[in-house]
């Protein structure tokens, strides 16, 4: 009589092999992520393909001569790349593999026979595979593709670097770039945070907090406020004078934040030399913390009598402390490092969860006249993403971006850095007036 | 190189409507170098198998490396014009033919009930395909989907073809075709509701085929030569093309192309249905000749060619048969009696092409655009219609002769002087009519 047996239950990820007692992580150990001490400053780039939709016109060519290296026939069915299009209105979509950063398809593979190379390309060991298909569900894109007539796993491996879809398509509409020669955008980020940082920290001092040249005054919004409750009575020149900072806000968004902020520009630094992050327990991330913290501010000066929070500020800490007058007052900026080493755990973790001045300027730019767009329908590669990994403050849903949706972006969070317009290679993040609805790539369909 | 391989699966499908059934033939290769190929090759096994029977064949070059190989070629004894006719299929009806395995496909007999072909890894079956009958076309390839999933391409009639109607037409798809002769007639004769091609065998050309450097070369070189691109500088060429131009002004999306081809000649566009609020519809233009007729007569012609397309009924008969300037509602209601074989058109109504003799024109399927007349339209067509590429493209890619496109079937220029003569010789046969017998020689029919 047989024995009622339990099912089997499969573990798609054997971290053990059953007959040789060896761990997949011995046999099969993944390859270290090699990082140069320049990747810090300036992250390889490696080549991919570029898909223009625009100019592609559904010829097929790019199908053709991938099966000619793929399987060594003119099979356009079983190619590493496809050309979809939909036949109502025309709208063309390449499917191919995006050589991520990150692979989802390496992650999945339970036999680790997909491979990073140093060059970039994600390639397939044919060894280790065992056709089981994983990796196509895995990836956004489902560019490892199953060949209907053999079963096998094809994926594009660039052909090895000089990839022949590119050279042949009549069109032009591949490309076989590194992206974006010269990020303008990141360029003179970059420069405005130095000279910004120079001006407000070294070369003048208490210049964030409160400047006053002539008739000309500026003050921190939050420190105005602070400075009103904790006299009790409204002073009209430096209500003000708090007001430019809010316009500019209006006009641009939280461009201060992104752009002229030291505070910014520090934890900016600090990220570049922490790329990894330990990340921060679900219970303290709350973007609404900071708005805590600045009617927590306002609170406590209204009762102490003084602006308590501009004590601790780091920005105001980094203007008025490191002054060349101000060596006396440099015990002040024990603060920085203490709010630096946030960044640790994500970038710009002060900004998301902390800052008052940034609460104050996300509350102004409720009437801001620009936000950031970006059309799905534009980008239509789901395992780029590449916007949603350059947002320091996180506000970019990839998910959404994975699902075809163009992702709605909450531009009160928003320091307006542009890292995502600057990243885009397919032009599909832009900068809109908040009236304009359609998205990139909706206004021609 | 060899005419032979890679050239020809060397399969020919066969099949029985009557019987249901369905087998597959060796290539007679004598014939073939004989014939060449497409429409020629077409011909003999018409004359081999029942006069009623119906023949779908591709030319040596479908398929290939060179440029446009796009053509299927429907060869059948026209009911309307009691003369054999050769119809041309493009998009990529031809290479999925071709890249099922098989290089013809014989269909004898006649079914009681609607039924389908399906070629598909070297192999051809015939099945049923019920509740098909007077289904527009986009309902009849949604059963076709679930009836036969993962066909890569298809041949369907509408149904005008269900009513009897003599301006049916076929459709590649739902997009429309250049048939205007009556295969649709025949097919519904013959019950048989669609054809339809999964091609994932392919043709065993590498990707350091010699050829293959030749045909890009050739194919850029086109590409480049080619400054109006798209439906409308086509449509532009014809007779009184110009206002049928004006008429799809603001309405245009991205172009398209057959197989392979470097220069696009349909476009899709967009347009809202009266009555549908602010829903975009959209089609692929395709048929130049059948817009010319019927964008002259109604501002709604982009509505009207869908509901052709629909129907499966002939735009340019439907353009002939409206009154000018009639209201929608009528033009709808003469559309839709056409389809149903109520409606009539005095043959001496349609003009035909300009410099072209009108036997000749109907020969090849009454439909082809003509963007060149007299003999340089006869021999580019026919010669095109022989070696399995776009007959339109053989007419506008000037830099391309006779020899260039002969180069892609042999490197040895003795062989491509006899192919040259032949070609020649199967040119003036088809011109005349003839089925060729056993021996080659041409018998009157």
């Amino acid at each position: 009589m047989e024995a009622s047996r339990k099912p089997e239950t499969r573990d798609p990820r054997p971290e053990t092999l059953p007959q040789s007692g060896l761990r997949l992580e011995e046999l099969r150990p993944r390859a270290p992520e090699k990082k140069k001490f320049s990747d810090f400053f300036m992250p390889r780039r490696n080549k991919y393909i570029l898909f223009d939709p625009a100019k592609c016109t559904g010829c097929g060519t790019c199908e053709m001569i991938c099966s000619t290296r793929n399987v060594t026939r003119v099979a356009p069915a079983r190619a590493s790349v496809k050309v979809l299009t939909d036949e109502k209105l025309g709208r063309n979509f390449a499917v191919l593999c995006q050589h991520c950063r990150r692979p989802l398809c390496l992650e999945a593979c339970p036999t680790r026979a997909i491979e990073k190379g140093d060059d970039g390309i994600v390639r397939i060991n044919d060894l280790f595979c065992t056709d089981c298909g994983l990796c196509t569900m895995a990836c956004p894109e489902a560019a490892p593709l199953k060949d209907p007539g053999t079963g096998e796993i094809h994926k594009c491996d660039l052909c090895e670097g000089d990839p022949l879809c590119v050279k042949h398509c009549p069109e032009n509409a591949l490309t076989y770039t590194r992206g974006k020669a010269l990020r303008w955008i990141k360029a003179a980020r970059w420069g405005v945070q130095a000279l910004s940082f120079l001006f407000l920290v070294i070369l003048v001092v208490g210049t964030f907090c409160y400047f006053r040249a002539g008739t000309v005054e500026l003050s921190c919004p939050t420190g105005t406020l602070q400075n009103i409750a904790s006299s009790g009575t409204l002073i009209l020149v430096g209500a003000s004078s708090a007001l430019a900072l809010l316009i500019l806000t209006v006009l641009f968004g939280r461009v201060f934040c992104g752009w002229v902020c030291p505070f910014g520009f520090v934890l900016d630094l600090v990220d570049k030399i922490t790329p990894k992050k330990l990340g921060w327990p679900n219970f303290l991330k709350s973007r609404m913390a900071k708005y805590g913290i600045l009617g927590g501010a306002v609170g406590s000066s209204a009762m102490l009598g003084y602006q308590a929070f501009c004590t601790v500020c780091p920005i105001g800490t980094l203007c008025r402390s490191y002054g060349v007058q101000s060596v006396m007052q440099s015990a002040e900026l024990a603060i920085v490092p203490v709010l630096a080493a946030t960044e640790l755990a994500e970038r710009r973790s002060w900004c998301r969860y902390l800052c008052p001045v940034g609460a104050t300027l996300g509350i102004a730019s409720l009437l801001r006249l620009l936000k950031i767009v970006i059309g799905a329908r534009k980008c239509k590669k789901f395992s780029c993403i590449q916007c949603a990994e350059v947002c320091p403050v996180g506000i970019i849903d990839a998910d959404q971006l994975r699902e075809g949706v163009s992702p709605k972006i909450p531009m009160t969070e928003c320091i307006m850095c542009l890292r995502c317009v600057d990243r885009c290679p397919y032009s599909a993040a832009k900068v809109r007036f908040r009236w304009q609805k359609s998205t990139p790539g909706e206004a021609n369909q | 190189m060899s005419l032979y391989q890679p050239f020809f699966n060397g399969n020919i499908g066969v099949v029985d409507l009557t019987s249901l059934s369905a087998y597959t033939v060796d290539l007679p290769w004598d014939a073939c170098r004989e014939h060449i190929g497409g429409a020629a090759m077409n011909a003999r096994l018409l004359a081999e198998y029942e006069s009623d029977s119906l023949v779908f064949g591709t030319g040596p070059l479908t398929g290939s490396f060179a440029p446009a190989s796009a053509l299927l070629v429907g060869t059948f004894r026209s009911p309307r014009y009691d003369h054999l006719c050769h119809v041309p299929f493009m998009l990529r009806s031809g290479p999925e033919l071709k890249f099922s395995g098989l290089d013809y496909l014989v269909i004898r007999g006649a079914a009681k009930e609607p039924c389908a072909v399906s070629a598909a890894r070297s192999r051809v079956r015939v099945f049923p395909l019920e509740d098909s009958r007077e289904k527009p076309v986009p309902e009849l390839l949604q059963l076709l989907r679930r009836s036969a999933p993962g066909f890569r391409a298809s041949i369907v009639t509408g149904p005008a073809a269900d009513n009897d109607s003599p301006f049916a037409s076929v459709s590649i798809g739902s997009h429309g075709s250049f048939d205007k002769v009556g295969l649709a007639a025949r097919m519904a004769a013959k019950n048989l509701k669609a054809v339809l091609f999964n091609g994932i065998e392919g043709l065993p050309f590498r990707e350091d085929h010699p050829a293959l450097s030749k045909a890009t070369e050739k194919i850029l070189q086109a590409s480049g030569s080619f400054t109006n691109k798209g439906f409308v500088s086509f449509v532009r060429k014809l007779e009184n093309g110009g206002e049928a131009a004006k008429v799809l002004r603001g309405r245009l999306g991205r172009n398209r192309a057959c197989y392979h081809c470097p220069c696009p000649c349909m476009t899709y566009a967009g347009f809202k249905k009266p009555g549908a609020g602010a829903e975009n519809d959209g089609l692929l233009l395709m048929d130049h000749v059948g817009w010319a007729a019927l964008s002259s007569k109604s501002d709604d012609a982009l509505f009207l060619l869908q509901r052709c397309l629909e129907l499966g009924l002939d735009p340019r008969a439907a353009g002939y048969g409206l009154r000018e300037d009639g209201p929608l509602r009528e033009a709808m209601h003469t559309i839709e009696k056409l389809a149903a074989a109520g409606a009539s058109i005095d043959e001496e109504d349609y003009p035909s092409a300009p410099g072209i003799d009108a036997r000749t024109y109907l020969l090849f399927g009454g439909g082809i655009t003509p963007l060149a007349s007299g003999s340089a339209w006869t021999d580019r067509v026919a010669a095109a219609m022989i070696l399995g590429l776009c007959p339109i493209f053989t007419q506008i890619a000037g830099r391309l002769d006779r020899s260039d496109l002969l180069r892609f079937l042999s490197s040895d220029a003795e062989e491509i002087k006899a192919l040259g003569e032949r070609l020649d010789e199967q040119i003036g046969m088809l011109l005349e009519g003839k089925i060729p017998d056993e021996e080659g020689r041409g018998t009157g029919v």
